[in-house]
């Protein structure tokens, strides 16, 4: 441990400074995370315990994300957000997939490109919101609407893509996989609907260490069965997040890992930082560059049209569409995953190139939205036409 | 006036109503407590009014809610002048000690109603018929003001005026 105290001073160290930087930029702490762990990757050697509060990290930031979850008041309203986010997914998910193919991956690889391109950052943008001050806008409820139908999607998304690789590596037949996931749903949903009593209980109302600690080992405890029945454990962590999301539980949970959940997610994009090797980017630099354009430009024109169809005025469509641009944890966790299933580490650079990339651009795009749509909307933006049925 | 409410999934909760200038008015309580308050026209443009912290949103809501809570206080206090309530300490001479409620039949000579009982180790809220009143007892009771009068007349000569 001794040795590795001075490394962890250094870390938080410069975690703090990125989160300093950040304020002083106006610009949301994630990609300076990830620039930072890119920055102490290059001379300090990553030690295993590092890469161990990485996991812990993602771990707890996907169950803190499947906790949050929440269709809300959406449900009373289902085409302000089923209508946009469906387009926003059948105009961005089929580009990833096309570019995968088009750079000869296999079509495993192509689906795992499709979910990188497809999932937008709801750690980058939420925290855009509050800085630009944007969350008084109209367009910002469908923005957000269609943060909320990409979560739905990347939850089946992960089920399926944990069908199709067996996650663990080895092939396995793909009812196995799709039975073993029921089977985890069904145990955890019954683990949290029969046992709120007695796990209430036995939390009394004023420990907050017995609820905090109980909830810990409750996540790591969910995480590893999943990874012990061949699933993932960021997918099982999401999965925990869900279920208990459902319980009365919900609200304490959540407050309880705020705190942390800054911490988390610090660890976990610093840490993918650190994984990241610059060396690497050059050979994948034109598929990278390729995958960016594509990435901003169906981001924006997806976004531009669902904000249409949403019935929002074409500058504040605009705005939406380059709102939806950056990129993080979810393409991350994605990328893991299929280098996990394909032992491919391409995946891996390609994607840490395009994460970087639109995690720097993206909050840039977004703070400057208002000048990028004026300019769009003279550079005959209108020309694009709005779908069928749109009101304004 | 109808105030719309949304969810703003991992932001916080928006409000937003139509002012007679044909605006809408949009508050946005983010989740760590903050307020935004912008008006926004019927293009989508938005223009940001004020970003509170939670003390202040609060002193801003105590100024605006002031004036119709004082005008319910107001009505409150006309009904209350119409009846009254005291609480009452029973002397050791006071005719009441030893007697039960029910035996006394305080509401009948008196009219005023004993709606507690006070004791110095415990207390008995709606007391039942058979309750014996101790000297030290302090009955709170209430009545119409002739009511309440007249029971102190009977049954105290201290009353701790409230």
């Amino acid at each position: 441990m001794g040795p590795h105290l001075f490394e962890f001073a250094l870390l938080f160290g410069v975690l703090g400074l990125a989160a300093a930087v950040s304020i002083w930029l106006r610009m949301p702490v994630v990609p300076l995370y990830i620039i930072a762990g890119l920055g102490i990757g290059s001379f300090v050697e990553k030690n295993e315990v590092a890469e161990f509060l990485g996991q812990l990290g993602v771990v707890f930031l996907l169950f803190s994300m499947g906790l949050e979850f929440s269709v809300g008041n959406l449900r009373r309203e289902p085409k302000r957000f089923i209508l946009p986010g469906t387009l926003d997914f059948a105009i961005n998910f089929p580009v990833g997939v096309a570019a995968g193919f088009a750079f000869g991956s296999s079509w495993l690889d192509a689906v795992f490109l499709g979910g990188i391109v497809y999932m937008t950052s709801s750690a980058v943008v939420s925290q855009c919101i509050s800085e630009f001050g944007r969350a008084t806008r109209p367009e910002t409820e469908t923005l957000l609407a269609i943060m909320v139908f990409e979560d739905l999607v990347i939850a089946a998304y992960l089920v399926m893509i944990s069908t199709l690789t067996g996650a663990a590596g080895e092939q396995r037949a793909v009812f196995v996989t799709l039975g073993l996931i029921a089977l985890f749903l069904g145990a955890l949903w019954l683990l949290a609907q029969r046992f709120q009593r007695p796990l209430a209980r036995v939390i009394s109302p004023g420990s907050e260490e017995g609820f905090t600690l109980a909830l810990f080992a409750f996540v790591l405890l969910i995480a590893s069965a999943a990874l012990g029945v061949g699933l993932s454990g960021e997918v099982g962590a999401f999965l925990a997040g869900l279920v208990i999301g459902t319980t009365e539980h919900k609200e304490r949970a959540a407050s309880t890992l705020l705190p942390y959940r800054t911490l988390f997610a610090a660890l976990f994009f610093i840490s993918f930082g650190m994984s990241l090797d610059p060396g690497t980017f050059n050979e994948v630099i034109v598929p990278g560059v390729v995958l960016i354009l594509a990435g901003l430009a169906t981001k924006s024109i997806g976004g531009y049209l669902a904000g249409r169809a949403a019935g929002h005025p074409p500058m504040p469509s605009w705005v939406l569409g380059f709102s939806l641009i950056p990129k993080g944890e979810f393409s991350i966790v994605i990328a893991a995953l299929a280098a996990k299933a394909t032992g491919e580490q391409q995946i891996v650079a390609l994607t840490g190139l395009y994460v970087l990339s639109l995690a720097l651009l993206g909050p840039v795009a977004m703070r400057e939205a208002d000048r990028l749509s004026r300019w769009m909307r003279s550079l005959g933006g209108s020309k694009l036409a709005a779908p069928k049925g749109s009101a304004s | 006036m109808v105030t719309r409410e949304a969810d703003l999934p991992g932001v916080g909760t928006k409000y937003s109503f139509p002012l007679t200038s044909g605006e809408q008015l949009v508050a946005v309580r983010h989740r760590v407590g903050h307020w935004e308050i912008a008006r926004v026209d019927d293009e989508g443009q938005t223009t940001p009014l004020v970003t509170l912290a939670p003390k202040e949103a609060a002193e801003l809501g105590r100024i605006l809610s002031q004036r119709q809570e004082a005008e319910a206080d107001a009505r409150k206090q006309m009904l209350f002048e119409e009846f009254s309530m005291e609480w009452v300490t029973l002397d050791a001479d006071s005719p009441l000690v030893g007697q039960t409620l029910r035996d006394a039949g305080v509401r009948a000579r008196t009219g005023a109603s004993v709606i507690a009982v006070l004791r110095s180790d415990s207390s008995i809220p709606s007391p039942p018929p058979d309750t014996s009143f101790l000297a030290g007892d302090t009955l709170v009771i209430i009545g119409g003001r002739n009511q309440v009068d007249r029971f102190i007349r009977e049954y105290s000569s201290i009353a701790i005026d409230t």
